[in-house]
């Protein structure tokens, strides 16, 4: 027994201080190692982030930093050489003619004066009859609110009555054997008939079964009867908001035209869209600058000469 | 029952259904590989004692889950007024954008007042507004929508009335006001819905949407010849929303030379600017006519701050006091 015991407890103790031999290795060990292991990466991350950062520096401070220099010109960003400027001006032309209305149709000019023609008269009678314009947005806000309710009560109604129908054909079907039979059959029949589409033959089956169908404007009419109709708008109103139309139609009328003369001027300088436009802005830019006698940046010496040839050119067509 | 009392195959198969129900489950990746690629690019931002390198164009996300912190965490917040917020950050990128400058606006529109302005010449032969022309009473001032000549692009509604038709686009997006100041964001497709241009008193659409809802970049976006120049560096405007309402503007200036060349349209690529916006915790976003045309103001208690452009543009976004 005390052997037995013996034995055992020496087994005990022995796995007992190989647990704690390995868990005393084991843990400091784990824990220096992931503490090398930390302090190895973090000193990885600072080199490559230094090293990161030491390259970016050198992007934004570059040994002879030049901000004004021309950008890289490529397949997009075209060199603007006196040929390319004389290009860009025959397109801007041929766009200038069309905003003229020199290809038949009414010019930009013509078109913004008749907007703004119908927007004055429009505003005109809004301030006129503001009055009467006030007095009827009063008159409908409160009738929309009436034809809300009504609508809403209208439906409800119809709802309790409809769950209250659904409730007594279950009864029915539960308790008539013929009605349910006739159901059944019914069913049978609107499966058919939708599966081959026939929507006449379904609608007529419903009403056999469930009765006519209440009319589709039956909550509009509730309403009608317990507010009215909406009130009428004063004349001055209607005519006012036909020219607000009239107004947004000549607008859109002219964003079309804005449209084809920008396509035009692509179209005529035979340089790609992006190319073009892209050329368009950097000009712009140029114009603007010299206008407020700033140094134009971003343009090499030789388009600031060709650019400055034609500078009144250019200023005449955008 | 314990595994080993299983016979051989049962066991296996129950080993491995074992062994797949423990394996925690991830997340779908955000990257997906195979694709052509970007133009090799990156983006650092100065942190105040360094660059720290943040988006690549080889390991760009395709989604923006929330703000990257480095990015966040280097702009100094100013207030202008109770509920607009500005401040700025450098950033390095490649080439032409190796120096910028992001000026950031944080609005919330809860708390002002927001409409849209518009102006053209006498005949109306010329887009008219630049910031000089900001009302005196503006927080906050910005060029919005994109235009062809003079009238802007797509759908605009101006004090209630639409004033223009909606456009289409597959990356067309409408940022609208509603009567009770909140801002809607509508896709190209949800536009003909009446119900979600009921009520609106003040709206603009632009182009290309940056990120969409839920923070992800559009496929166009991600690789090139999708119909989106991805390589083309400009300067950059963009409007996006944060996920707790409030509106980010971003404005990219190059930075030679403090603000003297700051309209010069150098900057960063559409997918780089689309990363900034995500990186700022935009969860969506739309770009704004940059360029030449992209131009800002802020007013705070140290007065008017302007950040200039080349170009008169007829619409801007004008943040006032709620009265």
């Amino acid at each position: 027994m005390s052997y037995a015991y013996s034995t055992s407890a020496r087994t005990l103790s022995r796995r007992g201080i190989a647990v704690a031999v390995v868990a005393s290795l084991a843990v400091p060990f784990c824990g220096a190692y992931a503490q090398l292991g930390g302090l190895v990466k973090k000193a990885k991350d600072r080199v490559v982030e230094q090293q990161v950062a030491n390259q970016v520096e050198k992007r934004v401070n570059p040994v002879a930093s030049n901000p004004g220099a021309p950008p890289k010109f490529d397949d997009v960003t075209l060199e603007l050489t006196n040929d390319r400027i004389a290009q860009i001006i025959h397109g801007l032309s041929a766009g200038r003619a069309v905003l003229d209305g020199t290809n038949g149709s009414p010019s930009r000019a013509t078109l913004i004066a008749q907007r703004d023609d119908a927007a004055r008269q429009s505003a005109d009678l809004s301030q006129k009859n503001a009055k009467a314009f006030e007095a009827y947005n009063e008159k409908r806000d409160a009738s929309q609110r009436c034809r809300n309710d009504a609508i809403h009560a209208s439906r409800e109604k119809r709802q309790q009555a409809n769950d209250q129908r659904a409730k007594e054909l279950q009864a029915k079907a539960m308790s008539d054997p013929a009605f349910r039979e006739k159901a059944v059959a019914m069913a049978q029949k609107m499966a058919v008939a939708q599966q081959k589409g026939d929507t006449a033959e379904v609608r007529r089956l419903m009403i056999e079964l469930n009765g006519a169908p209440e009319s589709d404007n039956v909550d509009s009419l509730a309403a009608d009867k317990a507010c009215g109709s909406l009130p009428p708008q004063p004349a001055a109103m209607v005519q006012s908001q036909k020219l607000d139309a009239q107004a947004n139609k000549l607008s859109d009328a002219i964003r079309q035209l804005e449209q084809q003369a920008a396509e035009t001027e692509v179209k005529e300088s035979k340089l790609t869209e992006r190319q073009y436009q892209m050329a368009r802005e950097r000009i712009e830019a140029y114009l603007s600058a010299m206008k407020y006698n700033s140094e134009p940046g971003g343009f090499s010496a030789g388009e600031r000469q060709a650019l400055g040839a034609r500078r009144a050119d250019l200023e005449k067509v955008m | 029952m314990p595994l080993g009392a299983l016979p051989g195959a049962i066991r296996i198969a129950a080993i491995a259904f074992v062994a797949i129900a423990a394996t925690p489950l991830r997340p779908a990746p955000d990257r997906v590989p195979p694709r052509a690629a970007l133009p090799p690019s990156s983006l650092a931002v100065w942190t105040g004692k360094a660059w720290r390198e943040w988006w690549r164009s080889d390991d760009a996300p395709d989604r923006w889950r929330g703000p990257h912190d480095a990015v966040a965490d280097a702009v100094r917040w100013r207030t202008a007024a109770n509920g607009v917020e500005w401040g700025e950050l450098r950033l390095a990128g490649t080439g032409e954008a190796r120096r910028l400058r992001a000026v950031v606006v944080r609005i919330d529109p809860r708390v002002v007042r927001l409409r849209l302005d518009t102006a053209f010449t006498a005949g109306g032969e010329r887009a008219a507004w630049t910031v000089d022309d900001a009302r005196p009473d503006a927080i906050m001032a910005v060029n919005v929508g994109q235009f062809v000549r003079t009238l802007p692009w797509g759908w605009v509604v101006l004090d209630g009335h639409q004033f223009l038709a909606p456009g289409s686009g597959p990356l067309a997006t409408a940022v609208a006001v509603d009567s009770s100041g909140t801002v809607r964001w509508i896709g190209p497709d949800s536009l003909k819905d009446a119900n979600l241009r009921r009520g609106v008193v003040a709206a603009f659409q632009s182009y290309p949407t940056l990120l969409t809802a839920d923070g992800e970049i559009p496929p166009p976006l991600r690789e090139p010849g999708r119909g989106i120049d991805v390589e083309h560096r400009d300067a950059r405007l963009g409007i996006g929303a944060l996920p707790n309402g409030r509106l980010l503007i971003v404005l990219t200036r190059f930075d030679a030379f403090g603000e003297t060349l700051g309209s010069i349209p150098f900057g960063p690529t559409i997918p780089e600017f689309a990363a900034l916006m995500g990186a700022l915790g935009a969860r969506q976003a739309v770009a704004l006519d940059g360029g030449i045309s992209g131009q800002m103001l802020v007013r705070d208690a140290d007065g008017t701050h302007t950040w200039r452009g080349l170009r008169k543009v007829p619409m801007a976004l004008v943040v006032l006091k709620k009265s």
